[in-house]
């Protein structure tokens, strides 16, 4: 009876793959729904290794989430080699509040997968929905703090 | 590139021209679809940041929608009804309206006599009899109109199961929008995904948000024609209203057109000549409040085509397929505009071009 009702379940129960957002900092705090929303507008890509995402001085639309691979940062904000990304951390988020466009390119060092949000999207989440906006906007605060801090870490040293 | 993959996007080519061709009577039935969608998606996309599911959603909104028309087809469509028949009765009476009874009007036989000493002055000129011609075509086209209506049932007939089709294909746009859309951008390659996906933001907004405004402006000018033209005393308010508000989609001649059904009305019911000015000026108010508030609110700076354009796009619709054409021409370019202008400025950006 049991394997019967676990069977039916299997068939009626959705798929809560929105779920694995909740991996990305900034989306941490999101409660389930908030999550299903935000995967209305996440896009999945693949990127083969060396493939570029991304070049410096285009405009930017979208926000990679990587859920899984490396990518490599080049540009005047690193040094020679670089500096990696990788896997359930994101990408283009500073740009996208400093000027719309890019300020480094972004090229996959082994195969990547990766969601895309659009910028515009994003936005309407957090204007349309303020809580879920606060708890974003909140999040992003935090890292981009982070990100100062250790930036600055690693100048000193 | 290798043969295998030529291959292939030439089967690929082949199987598009073909479902093009299969399914080339249903494009209008889509696109009627995509703009009943674009109009109720807003609606859907708060219901659904509130809990609701698309598809409980849609269905909540159409039962408003249907309940909203219920409601007003059994308030106002008898009305409406017989106010169509007065004005039919009105427009197309053999008794009211031979040519010499118009010219029998008070405002018209002014005209008239001037133009008849015009030509008294200006030997030559014609004016009055060609003007006199004039009415007569008018009272054959307008005692025509019920004729037209009548011999055409078969082509009403397939509009309305047009109109009942449209919901049904409307239905799966909205319920399905985000998979539609998630399908659309997976086609893309890495190179011009994010290009794609800001064009097709930027067109869903700008089309979604033309088309909202448009029948909002619509909505908004048949309720303040109606009740203008009820407050100065013409008869027929709401018919005239809404036909004001549908004409006024037509840039620059649409205002006129509702102006001068009022004005007309209100001549051939046997009102005073004040009342046709008064009528005027009613439909000139409710052109000063549409152009200075509704507008500017509501459309904004959604639609910034150059005025010659849409002058010209408007004669051009008129000289190609009448009324109807003038109707949707200014939508159907502003949207290929849009497009065009999208395009140019995100492929330049992207150093594409």
């Amino acid at each position: 009876m049991n394997d019967l009702i676990r069977l039916f379940k299997s068939i009626f129960q959705q798929r809560k793959s929105y779920l694995q957002h909740r991996r990305f900092s900034i989306f941490k705090n999101l409660n389930d729904f908030e999550l299903s929303l935000l995967d209305n507008v996440m896009h999945r890509r693949e990127f083969k290794a060396g493939e570029v995402l991304f070049e410096t001085g285009y405009p930017i639309e979208v926000v990679f989430f990587i859920e899984k691979g490396e990518v490599l940062l080049t540009g005047s904000l690193h040094d020679e080699t670089g500096s990696i990304v990788c896997k359930n951390q994101h990408l283009g988020l500073i740009d996208a509040y400093y000027g719309g466009k890019r300020n480094r390119t972004a090229t996959a060092k082994t195969d990547v997968s990766a969601f895309a949000l659009a910028v515009t999207d994003l936005e309407e989440l957090i204007q349309s929905r303020p809580r879920t906006g606060n708890k974003i906007l909140e999040a992003i605060c935090k890292s981009f703090s982070q990100y100062i801090i250790e930036t600055a870490a690693a100048t000193r040293s | 590139m290798n043969w295998t993959k030529l291959l292939f996007f030439i089967f690929l080519a082949v199987v598009l021209v073909a479902a093009l061709i299969f399914y080339r009577w249903v494009f209008i039935y889509l696109i009627a679809a995509m703009i009943f969608s674009y109009i109720l998606d807003p609606a859907v996309s708060f219901l659904e940041r509130r809990r609701i599911p698309r598809w409980l959603g849609v269905i909540m909104i159409y039962l408003s929608v249907a309940g909203l028309i219920a409601w007003f087809s059994s308030r106002y469509i008898p009305d409406l009804i017989q106010q169509g028949n007065n004005l039919f009765t009105l427009l197309s009476d053999p008794e009211h309206l031979t040519g010499q009874a118009i010219l029998n009007l008070p405002f018209i036989r002014g005209i008239y006599q001037f133009l008849i000493n015009m030509d008294q002055q200006i030997p030559g000129i014609d004016a009055a009899p060609q003007f006199a011609l004039m009415m007569d075509k008018a009272k054959d086209f307008l005692a025509e109109l019920p004729k037209y209506l009548m011999d055409n049932y078969q082509t009403i007939i397939g509009a309305l199961s047009f109109i009942g089709m449209i919901p049904l294909i409307s239905f799966f746009l909205l319920k399905d929008k985000h998979k539609m859309r998630k399908s659309i951008m997976g086609l893309s390659s890495n190179r011009y995904f994010e290009l794609s996906l800001k064009i097709l933001t930027r067109i869903d907004n700008t089309v979604g948000t033309f088309l909202r405004a448009m029948l909002f402006e619509v909505i908004a000018v048949s309720i303040m024609a109606s009740i203008a033209l009820s407050i100065v005393g013409v008869s027929n308010p709401i018919l005239i209203g809404i036909t004001a508000g549908v004409a006024n989609i037509i840039p620059y001649f649409g205002p006129f057109m509702g102006g001068a059904l009022a004005a007309l009305t209100m001549l051939f019911s046997g009102g005073p000549f004040i009342g046709v000015i008064y009528a005027a000026f009613a439909m000139y108010l409710v052109q000063v409040i549409d152009n200075n508030i509704v507008y500017p609110v509501v459309v904004g700076t959604t639609i910034n085509m150059h005025p010659l354009l849409v002058l010209l796009t408007v004669l051009a619709g008129g000289w190609y397929g009448g009324i109807l054409w003038m109707l949707i021409s200014v939508p159907m370019v502003y949207i290929v505009y849009s497009l065009v202008s999208v395009l140019y400025t995100n492929l330049k950006e992207y150093r594409i071009i």
